[in-house]
């Protein structure tokens, strides 16, 4: 085997490649062996589940002009439920605890 | 409080396979609409409960009489009291239990138990001491909800990536959306136990939760506001991102409003809770009591992964070791062509390997994250909106 002084760096990164497919293949194996008992966010509902009709886009532009941006708000920004008043459950109002002892 | 058999005096609890209310001396069985609790004030606003303190988190776990709470739900501390008796609101309506408790246990083994990496202790621990069935105060709301966003994304143009801004502005109505009304409860969680099915609701008697833990609704009409609000905006984000092809898409600025419509629902929502700790943390795992969905991610064995990860490194690196010494034609240095190729395509796989499994594993890692105590029950919720 030549390990002289001219071949030791091409020989560094050739091992160091080495363990690294070594240790990048390992990781992925477990990663795809605990991803499978990973529970959290297999699931969540979409707009659909809780919508009969969906969204309503009232604008939709695709590359708007940088610019464009401070006006847009100015457009869209008024609250159009102001002025709608509801009424509030009693559970809602305040924290009810009658201690009865 | 708890009503008493008519046959036998025992008390009676709620058993899911049966939906009816049994007597634990003799067996007897009662439809819970049957049974008449004379304790129950006529048409009362409130109705009576125990409830108890955790001392290490500070929730408040509320029972029947049925039931004395031997550690919190919640965190899975022991050092748990009796605090007082208690009036609550009634609530409109609840969600009995469907799934056992066993079928509970079940669930949880089917989805994580095989995995060779839970640590034994963790298993051992799946016991039905230690599931606990709870009810959750969820509001059920119809709302109006309006929000416009600005967005930004990158596309290419011929070698270049630009970012472009985008524009959506859309109004929706939702209907039976579920808020959970404990601010116990962490909102990322909660929303992941949907859906409930509301059909198989029930008017409230108090005589569903004998042998069950509840809480109930400590939210204000601001607090249910804002919850509903950043729902119906995650909600809102995720249809709005589906519509721009780009790429890194994000909502850069966004104005937001929403109306709740008279008379949201107060219901009861069945959850049951696997507590336990594991090296000094706290994890939780829920089962929905309805349908059975899991939400939770359990705790490795840090030492077993580390060793499987060694064995499995030396031996992908003695299976490349003997194919390349076969490619070699004499000396160390002197790679052939071919064997030069095939060095080029497995640095690319390890490579990417390792990239694409270390960010899959620290992905995995907030999510247990949210399954600790810290997470996942924080007692004051941060309502972002």
């Amino acid at each position: 085997m030549n390990i002289g002084s001219d071949m030791l760096i091409p020989n560094i990164i050739f091992l160091s490649i080495w363990a690294l497919t070594g240790i990048g293949m390992a990781i992925f194996i477990i990663y795809k062996i605990i991803n499978k008992y990973n529970n959290f966010g297999d699931s969540t509902c979409t707009i659909d589940e809780y919508s009969k009709y969906g969204i309503n886009y009232t604008s939709v532009e695709d590359a708007m002009p940088f610019v464009e941006r401070s006006y847009f708000f100015s457009r869209y920004g008024e609250n159009p439920y102001e002025g709608v008043t509801r009424s509030i459950p009693e559970p809602l109002t305040k924290r009810k605890e009658n201690d009865a002892l | 409080m708890a009503v008493l058999c008519s046959g036998c005096s025992g008390k009676l609890i709620f058993n899911p396979a049966s939906q009816m209310l049994e007597c634990v001396v003799c067996g007897n069985r009662y439809s819970p609409e049957d049974v008449e609790d004379k304790s129950a004030k006529l048409n009362s606003k409130y109705y009576s409960t125990r409830v108890y303190t955790c001392d290490h988190c500070g929730a408040e776990v509320i029972t029947s009489d049925t039931e004395a709470s031997t550690f919190c739900v919640y965190c899975g501390n022991p050092a748990i009291a009796f605090s007082r008796i208690s009036e609550e609101y009634r609530p409109d309506g609840l969600i009995p239990f469907k799934i056992t408790k066993e079928e509970a246990i079940k669930c949880i083994n089917m989805r994580f138990l095989k995995n060779p990496f839970v640590p034994k202790e963790v298993k051992d621990m799946l016991t039905p001491d230690n599931i606990r069935g709870i009810y959750i105060p969820y509001w059920i709301v119809n709302a109006n909800y309006t929000e416009a966003d600005i967005l930004s994304g990158e596309v290419k143009r011929g070698k270049m990536s630009v970012k472009l801004w985008y524009s959506r502005a859309g109004n929706v109505e939702l209907n039976n959306l579920p808020i959970d009304g404990s601010r116990i409860l962490n909102d990322t969680v909660s929303s992941k136990l949907e859906p409930f099915y509301l059909d198989e609701a029930k008017e409230f008697d108090e005589d569903y939760l004998n042998g069950f833990y509840s809480n109930t609704s400590d939210l204000t009409y601001i607090d249910l506001k804002n919850s509903a609000a950043q729902r119906c905006h995650k909600l809102f984000e995720e249809d709005v991102l589906k519509t721009i092809k780009a790429r890194k898409v994000k909502i850069e600025d966004s104005i937001r409003w929403i109306d709740i419509m008279d008379d949201p629902l107060y219901m009861m929502l069945p959850v049951w809770f696997f507590t336990f700790r594991y090296e000094g943390k706290p994890y939780t795992i829920m089962v929905t009591g309805q349908s059975g969905k899991v939400v939770g991610t359990f705790p490795w064995n840090i030492k077993k992964i580390t060793w499987v990860g060694i064995v499995l490194s030396v031996l992908f690196m003695a299976l490349t070791a003997y194919f390349f010494i076969g490619m070699y034609n004499g000396s160390l240095g002197a790679l052939t062509p071919v064997s030069t190729y095939i060095t080029g395509i497995l640095m690319v796989i390890g490579i990417s390997g390792l990239i694409s499994g270390w960010a899959g594993l620290n992905k995995i890692r907030v999510n247990l994250k949210l399954t600790q105590e810290e997470g996942m029950f924080k007692f004051v919720k941060r309502r972002q909106a």
